[in-house]
C-alpha cells in the first residue's frame, strides 16, 4: 500500500480541496445563534455522517470545536484556513502487532485518514484560529471579530 | 485484524455507553481495545481520549484486568453547547484474561490519549522454551 490513496490527506492539491468542498463541507456555524436564528440549534440524535464527530460551543468571544482523535499526533493533524473554510485532517495510526505476538484476541481500533471541512461564518477572525491536542483532544478556538463580542452594558442609575 | 496501512477513511462510530448506574450522572463508555499476546506478556491498547494520567484507574487481580477512567479535559462549564455530536463521559471496560497476570510488575503508559498496558503473565504461566538435548 506505498501508492498514496485518493484519501491520503497531504496529498490533495489546495485548489482541488476548494473544488471538493461544496459537496462535503458542514455548515455547522451555520445554525450558530449570533449570525442566524435566535437560540442554540440542537440536533434529536447524537453521531456525525463524517470522522471526527465534532461539538460546537460558544465561549463568549470564541468558537470552540473540540473532537476525540486518540492517538492521533500533532504532526499526524492538520488544521487549515482557506478563506472562510475551516478543514481539519490527518491520520491514526494503530499500532502494529509487536515483535514475537503470538495472538491478537482484539482488533477494535481503526487506523485511517481523516478530513472534515466547516463554513465558518463571515463575523470571525481566521487569522486568530488556534489549535491543540490535549491528550487525544482536538480542541480548536475560532474568535469572533471583536465587534461582535457580546459585552455587558452598565446600567447606570439616573 | 486492525488496518495498519492508515490508508483507508476512517469513518465516524457512535461510542458505546456501558450500561448506567442510578446514581451515576454521566454516562460511562466502552473504550475501543488492542489485545495483543506474546509468550512472555499481553499489550493492551485502550483509547482513552480526554483522559489524563490521574484519571485512570488499572486493577489487575489475578486474570482480571479492570480499566476505570474520568475524563479530565472537559469543556469550559461557561461555554453554551450549539451543536453535539459526541457525547462526553469516562470509560469502564473489564476483561478476564486466560492466564494470570504478574500484577507487581505492570506497566502502564498514557499518550496522546491511548492507555499502552504490558502485563506481565506471572511465573508459573510463562511459556518457556525447553531445551532438548541430543541423546
Amino acid at each position: 500500500m506505498a501508492d498514496r490513496s485518493p484519501f491520503d490527506p497531504f496529498a490533495r492539491d489546495p485548489w482541488q480541496i476548494l473544488d471538493n468542498l461544496r459537496r462535503e463541507m458542514d455548515q455547522i456555524f451555520a445554525g450558530a445563534p449570533a449570525f442566524s436564528s435566535f437560540g442554540p440549534r440542537t440536533r434529536p440524535t447524537w453521531g456525525a455522517a463524517v470522522f471526527p464527530a465534532v461539538n460546537l460551543y460558544d465561549s463568549g468571544g470564541a468558537f470552540v470545536l473540540t473532537a476525540e482523535l486518540p492517538g492521533v499526533r500533532a504532526e499526524d493533524l492538520r488544521v487549515e484556513v482557506t478563506g472562510n473554510v475551516l478543514r481539519i485532517q490527518g491520520r491514526r495510526e494503530v499500532a502494529p502487532p509487536a515483535e514475537g505476538a503470538v495472538a491478537v484476541h482484539r482488533a477494535e481500533r481503526r487506523g485511517g485518514t481523516f478530513s472534515r471541512a466547516f463554513e465558518l461564518p463571515a463575523d470571525i477572525d481566521p487569522e486568530g484560529v488556534e489549535a491543540r491536542l490535549d491528550h487525544g483532544v482536538l480542541i480548536l478556538r475560532v474568535p469572533k471579530r471583536p465587534e461582535l463580542q457580546s459585552r455587558r452594558i452598565e446600567v447606570k442609575p439616573v | 485484524m486492525a488496518d495498519y496501512q492508515a490508508s483507508t477513511s476512517l469513518e465516524p462510530r457512535q461510542k458505546a455507553e456501558v450500561e448506567r448506574e442510578g446514581s451515576r450522572p454521566e454516562p460511562r463508555f466502552r473504550p475501543d481495545v488492542d489485545i495483543l499476546e506474546s509468550g512472555e506478556e499481553y499489550i493492551v491498547y485502550v483509547d482513552l481520549p480526554g483522559v489524563d494520567e490521574r484519571s485512570v484507574d488499572i486493577r489487575v487481580d489475578r486474570n482480571l484486568l479492570t480499566l476505570d477512567a474520568r475524563l479530565s479535559v472537559r469543556p469550559d462549564p461557561s461555554w453554551q453547547p450549539l451543536l453535539t455530536e459526541y457525547r462526553l463521559g469516562g470509560f469502564h471496560r473489564e476483561f478476564q484474561l486466560s492466564e494470570d497476570i504478574d500484577a507487581s510488575r505492570v506497566a502502564a503508559k498514557l499518550r496522546d490519549g491511548v492507555l499502552e498496558l504490558h502485563l506481565p503473565k506471572s511465573d508459573r504461566h510463562r511459556s518457556r522454551t525447553v531445551p532438548v538435548q541430543a541423546g
